[in-house]
């Protein structure tokens, strides 16, 4: 069993907490995983992309080999789509529904609907409205848990990590207030995943444990 | 669970970077001193034992360079307490004077020197291979190849250089280092932090005893290259008659792509922890019945010359393979690897079946920038200005640090960036052989890294050169550690800048608030006439706080501030906010109008100066003195 999950967007959005509880909690169910991350200067608002492989003894090098992503999470839609080389038409992309303009003078920027079109070339393409769906809970900041959320979900479905180990996680960082929003956050994305995610998406992860 | 909250544990599994696993072997072999310089990638190796240094009562710090943090390990290994220090590959250049010594003279205890290389330069000005440096002065190179052998890898290199009283290097680059794993923790002992320093001829290198010293040196070197044959973390595996030799992290790649690849059993893999020097008698073992030799490592040829040189040496005719086929440059990657091995197999390479996705859409390139809140940006953007509206012919000679993003549009402002420090050392010397207005600017912290011998040169030497050292207090781009600027660094007095420049005699000193945008505006003219017309340095200490810290701390403490917003009704959709100014929370709407992302927006309030039409106001009321007591 190998599944790998790339996770892109810019830098400061979060990406790495996302991919660490993954990781986490592949461990705690007795996994193995590998998160390579990206620190340092490309983390000040640039585009970053971080691995995260989660399968068994055999997985032994950090990055995803190119082209063999099967679930591609962003949480930007630029970085979205400029990482889509990264996977196959076949496999699933989950994307935040949200462009954040690069600071560079005069820039053009795509169009949303270019950006969808392209996107939706990808078989398992979710839009989400996780930027929207934070702030409406009060917090800015946390998309990344909403699309960690609807992450889980597929992965719980398709018997790669309980839906409990994740939360778990999730429940472990911050305590008071800022947890209470996290576990809101996570079930947002969660609930959302299960209204929209299609039986074929879940049956391709399924497909991959075996 | 951070780092710390493992301290007190003594099993279980968790998921660690690798450099926290460096860390944690270090503990677990019994380390009481450590002294490190930040830098990409090897910042968290000491961070983590700086977090736990008083729940264990070990001896942490962050030193002023890495020469420094060097010479300070050195001195507890010496004196019987083991030690480390980490670096980033080139601040090894910067500890290269005690490194060469330190293997001369030896050790007392375990000594243990971390690199941290940087294939692909990902936050890097090269991608120097630093195993070189054990080649180079006599000290043996260890590389693990994940978390889960580093944190072990550690623990062995600890007792290693405690048995032969001899330097390490333990070398990492970028993906060992930022690559979670899990970790399976091991007791830590009651770490020894004092220790007896016994006096003896071999610790003063005069001629006469660096003499001995060399001898003493290659006697111990012979010893050690018989050790590394046993050494745990070496193995052969597998079995074939074709021999795939890979070192550090290639053993990751090459394990899984002979499986890919569908040869497992054609082939024998030499997996290789100690790559300098090269286990002899493992190697000879591993060519039996062997008819070819693929070396697969990340960044130079070191171990595939060294394996030449050794069969060439026992008459071994067999052909070895390498660079040739994986390739020099950046780091190491499936297809390199998976394409390297096809090759030497004589096996084919399918491409997966792909159905290759088009995007037909013009993608905007995003490079790094700063911060939403950081304090150089009004700075770069008023200099800019500055600049462009005086006329002024000029160069930047900039430095390492966030501020080398001023490189970046729309700013454009570093026109030389070589190394840590040499914005002074490479103005200084511009400002004598042009006539240009050449302005230094540089980093608080890298400042005292490297920067005052370069700033007594130019005042000693009265250099027509202005330094503008931009003062965040603290090392922001590697993570926030303390420099000796900071001024909330709990116990430690901070050492201001601006009386360092009048200490050592520089006559035009002056400190600006960069969000204060007339003023800097104010004091660059100044400089530039001072320079100009006394020939001699000027220094302008540009101070205002990192904004992440800031946002840490205004969020720690529970004080409200507020995200900005742009009146539709009063922008004139000019673009300076957005285009010239350039904070990431701004962006531009379809009618050319400013709009500001509550996302991104960290209420600094810098861009309501930059507005011609004081458009851009808080989105809602707040305590603006409580909160501007953070920014400063
Ligand atoms: S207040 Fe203005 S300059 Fe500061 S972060 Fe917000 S948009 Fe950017
Ligand atoms: S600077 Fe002011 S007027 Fe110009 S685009 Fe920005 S908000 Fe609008």
């Amino acid at each position: 069993m190998l599944i790998n999950i790339l996770v892109s967007g810019v830098g400061g959005q979060g990406l790495l907490t996302l991919a660490r509880l993954l990781g986490q909690a592949a461990i705690k169910e007795g996994m193995k995983a590998y998160v390579a991350e990206t620190h340092g200067l490309s983390q000040r608002g640039g585009s970053v992309v971080v691995h995260v492989r989660i399968g068994n003894d055999e997985l032994s090098a950090p990055l995803i080999p190119e082209g063999e992503v099967d679930i591609h999470v962003s949480l930007e839609l630029i970085e979205a789509v400029r990482n889509i080389s990264m996977q196959q038409k076949d496999s699933i992309l989950i994307s935040n529904d949200k462009i954040i303009r690069p600071s560079i003078p005069k820039i053009v920027l795509p169009s949303r609907d270019d950006l969808i079109r392209v996107a939706n070339a990808v078989k398992h393409f979710y839009l989400v409205n996780a930027s929207e769906e934070s702030l409406n809970l009060g917090n800015p900041y946390g998309a990344n848990i909403v699309l960690l959320g609807f992450t889980t979900y597929i992965l719980s479905e398709g018997n790669i990590i309980s839906k409990d180990s994740v939360r778990q996680e999730v429940a472990n960082i911050g305590r008071g207030k800022v947890r209470e929003v996290n576990l809101k956050l996570f079930d947002v994305g969660y609930e959302k995943a299960s209204k929209n995610v299609r039986p074929d998406t879940v049956e391709y992860i399924r497909k991959k444990k075996a | 669970m951070s780092f710390s909250s493992l301290a007190r544990l003594s099993g279980g599994r968790h998921f660690l970077l690798g450099n926290e696993a460096i860390a944690r072997g270090a503990l677990e072999a019994g380390l009481g001193v450590a002294a490190a310089y930040p830098g990409t990638p090897s910042s968290e190796i000491v961070e983590s034992l700086m977090s736990v240094k008083d729940i264990l009562g070990i001896y942490v710090e962050w030193s002023v360079n890495e020469k420094v943090a060097f010479e300070t390990a050195y001195a507890a290994a010496i004196a019987g307490v083991k030690s480390l220090t980490a670096m980033k590959h080139v601040g090894l250049n910067v500890a290269a004077d005690p490194f060469m010594s330190a293997a001369y003279t030896g050790v007392e205890e375990s000594f243990v020197i971390v690199t941290a290389d940087d294939p692909s330069m990902h936050s890097s000005q090269n991608e120097q291979d630093n195993r070189w440096f054990g080649v180079h002065a006599f000290v043996p190179v260890f590389e693990p190849y994940d978390a889960t052998e580093a944190k072990d890898l550690t623990k062995a290199v600890f007792e290693f250089s405690s048995r032969f009283k001899h330097p390490v290097l333990l070398r990492t680059t970028t993906r060992v280092s930022h690559t979670r794993g899990y970790v399976d923790l091991g007791p830590i002992p009651e770490p020894k932090v004092k220790g007896k320093f016994n006096k003896e001829d071999r610790y003063v290198v005069v001629p006469a005893n660096a003499r001995r010293n060399k001898q003493r040196l290659l006697q111990k070197w012979k010893e050690i290259s018989k050790a590394v044959n046993e050494f745990p973390f070496n193995s052969i595996q597998g079995d074939g008659k074709s021999l795939i030799v890979a070192s550090g992290l290639a053993y990751g790649y090459v394990r899984e792509a002979v499986k890919y690849l569908g040869v497992e059993d054609k082939v024998k893999i030499l997996k290789l922890a100690t790559t300098y020097p090269l286990p002899r008698d493992l190697l000879l073992k591993s060519v039996e019945d062997v008819e070819n030799v693929l070396v697969v490592e990340e960044l130079d040829p070191l171990v595939e010359k060294e394996v030449k040189s050794i069969l060439y040496d026992e008459g071994v005719k067999i052909p070895v393979r390498g660079k040739d086929l994986v390739g020099m440059e950046f780091e190491l990657t499936h297809y390199r690897v998976r394409k390297a091995i096809a090759e030497f197999m004589g096996v084919r390479l399918l491409s997966t079946d792909s159905t290759p996705l088009t995007v037909d859409v013009k993608l905007p390139p995003r490079p790094p920038t700063f911060c939403p809140g950081c304090p150089y940006r009004p700075f770069f953007f008023e200099l800019r200005r500055f600049l462009t509206q005086e006329k002024l012919p000029y160069i930047i000679s900039g430095d390492i640090g966030c501020y080398s993003l001023a490189y970046n549009p729309p700013y454009n402002l570093q026109d030389v960036t070589i190394e840590m420090g040499s914005s002074i050392g490479v103005g200084g010397g511009l400002s004598v052989v042009t006539e240009d207005v050449v302005i230094a600017t540089i980093g608080d912290s890298t400042f005292y890294h490297a920067g005052l011998p370069p700033l007594v040169n130019a005042v000693w030497l009265r250099k027509p050169l202005i330094t503008v050292v931009l003062d965040n207090e603290v090392t922001a781009m590697t993570g926030h550690q303390p420099a000796p600027s900071s001024r909330r660094d709990g116990n430690l007095q901070p050492i201001l800048i601006e009386e360092v420049a009048r200490g050592i005699g520089v006559k035009f000193v002056e400190v600006v608030d960069p969000f204060d945008i007339k003023k800097v505006r104010e004091v660059l003219k100044k400089a530039v006439e001072y320079v100009k017309t006394n020939r001699e340095p000027a220094v302008v200490v540009v101070r205002r706080r990192c904004a992440l810290e800031v946002v840490r701390d205004l969020t720690r403490a529970g004080v409200k501030y507020v995200t900005f917003k742009v009146l539709e009704d009063k922008c004139i959709g000019c673009g300076i906010c957005y285009d010239w100014f350039s904070c990431p929370a701004i962006t531009s709407l379809s009618n050319r109008k400013a709009s500001i992302d509550p996302e991104l927006c960290v209420g600094c309030a810098a861009c309501v100066q930059v507005c011609p039409t004081k458009a851009i106001v808080p989105s809602e009321e707040y305590d603006q003195e409580e909160v501007e007591k953070y920014w400063r």
